[in-house]
């Protein structure tokens, strides 16, 4: 039976004490160089779990500040620091592109919300690209992936067979900044359905994010995540579709079946994936569309309005139902006219949640 | 020796896994894996996640044979450098699904 304790991480301790006994000198030296570091990580650790604020890096101005590093395609975080605010465009995509997405996620939270970026306190935007994965020959590939590590983005580059630019994506970007906002807010525990929970919300920001840019309304718009990040192929359309979970990838060789439930009715009780946080979330991503979608008009301003107040009331045990609650409780609010109470209700109906 | 590999997360959450099986390769390539196996410094079950981290993909390692069935699980952040080599194997020979 697999144990799980919070505070290991790294290289697991019986290791080191394995590697401590190595023949090599440098794996020796190296393991009793970690050993003696490992209290002092423990405590600092355990003291930014507590405290998150502890992480933020605060803007000199007190408002947005990009900070855009590369990795140059290792796996070192945060690298090199490539542009900062105010300063022009460098030519490279991958920089320019983490450094507009990232100023258009701010502006987004705090035009539509008056956040003051994810900590609501001018917390400073660090992005890493050109982040890169080390093979089993321990040399660097490019990265298929992108995550937020607690504190900044990192993007990677992609193998160019299956996956292009992370950063070439806008919704990714709002995806794994809103992970951000929420390590400041509900905090949704990053397991089963409060997990699940936790990509729902990066998934509707992410979305959002690119159709307040491109001014697309809710009937018109695409809700598919991630197509800008995929090389083309006819059995694959996105990484996930909000308005249809389960089908963005059909018979893909790299990438399978689209695992997303539509329903409670196929929802994954599995270990894998943190018990499904990324696999369950198609189940409120529906939700949202079909309450966006029959609320009308622009997302991000009812049902996107809703969405966000609801992540802020939320806690960080809060399962299906608990989202659905609340959600339901402030769309009934004066301000969100008189259908909304219902419309949001039936949505979560249709997925297999009734409140 | 039997060894399960299951890929898990990142923000693509797509599954990849295999098994294999020393019984079922050849001789060459069953000694290659019981010696990474060996190298792989994983004799215990253990659970090694990011508490903080989203997104990062996720491998869990079962690994069976005549003494012991273990399961190491870990992410992008917590790969233990000596079972680097194990994993690009396993890597190599895992599907979608």
């Amino acid at each position: 039976m697999c144990q799980r304790h919070p505070l290991l991480c790294f290289i697991p301790p019986y290791i080191i004490e394995h590697m401590v006994q190595s023949s090599h000198a440098h794996i020796r030296a190296l393991a009793i160089a970690n050993l003696a570091s490992s209290s002092a990580f423990v405590a600092f650790r355990t003291s930014a779990q507590a405290m998150p604020t502890l992480l933020a890096r605060k803007s000199p101005e007190g408002g947005k500040n990009r900070l855009v590093y590369d990795a140059q395609h290792s796996n070192a975080l945060p690298g090199t620091l490539a542009r900062s605010e105010n300063q022009p465009a460098t030519r490279d995509p991958s920089v320019d592109e983490a450094f507009d997405g990232s100023g258009a996620v701010y502006d987004f939270y705090e035009q539509l919300f008056n956040r003051n970026s994810l900590d609501d306190n001018g917390m400073s935007l660090i992005s890493t690209v050109h982040v890169a994965d080390v093979d089993f020959q321990g040399e660097f590939v490019p990265m298929n992936n992108a995550f937020w590590n607690g504190q900044q983005m990192a993007y990677g580059e992609g193998d160019g067979d299956v996956f292009k630019r992370f950063t070439g994506s806008l919704e990714v970007i709002g995806h794994e900044l809103t992970h951000g906002v929420q390590s400041f807010t509900s905090n949704l525990n990053y397991q089963g359905q409060s997990g699940a929970l936790n990509e729902h919300f990066a998934d509707v920001f992410g979305v959002l994010v690119r159709q307040w840019k491109e001014g697309t309304r809710a009937e018109e718009s695409s809700w598919v995540i991630g197509r800008e990040l995929l090389v083309p192929a006819p059995t694959r359309r996105g990484i996930r579709d909000m308005e249809h979970p389960g089908t963005a990838y059909v018979d893909d060789p790299e990438l399978g079946n689209d695992p997303q439930p539509a329903t409670m009715a196929g929802i994954y009780t599995g270990p894998k994936d943190n018990g499904g946080v990324h696999i369950n979330s198609g189940i409120p991503n529906r939700a949202f569309v079909l309450a966006a979608k029959a609320l009308g008009g622009n997302a991000w301003e009812v049902a996107g309005r809703i969405w966000y107040e609801t992540m802020l009331q939320l806690s960080s045990t809060s399962q299906f139902e608990d989202c659905a609650r609340i959600s339901v409780q402030i769309a009934g609010a004066k301000q969100y006219g008189t259908g909304a109470r219902k419309a949001v209700r039936a949505a979560w109906k249709k997925v297999g949640i009734s409140v | 020796m039997k060894v399960c590999y299951v890929q898990s997360g990142g923000f693509i959450g797509a599954l990849k896994s295999c098994e294999v099986n020393t019984a079922e390769l050849g001789e060459q390539e069953a000694q290659q894996l019981e010696q990474l196996v060996r190298d792989s410094g994983l004799s215990q079950s253990a659970r090694l996640l990011s508490e903080q981290a989203r997104d990062l993909k996720q491998y869990e390692i079962t690994i069976e044979d005549e003494t012991r069935a273990i399961c190491v699980e870990f992410d992008d952040q917590n790969i233990p450098d000596s079972a680097r080599t194990l994993l690009g194997f396993l890597q190599k020979r895992a599907r979608a699904g």
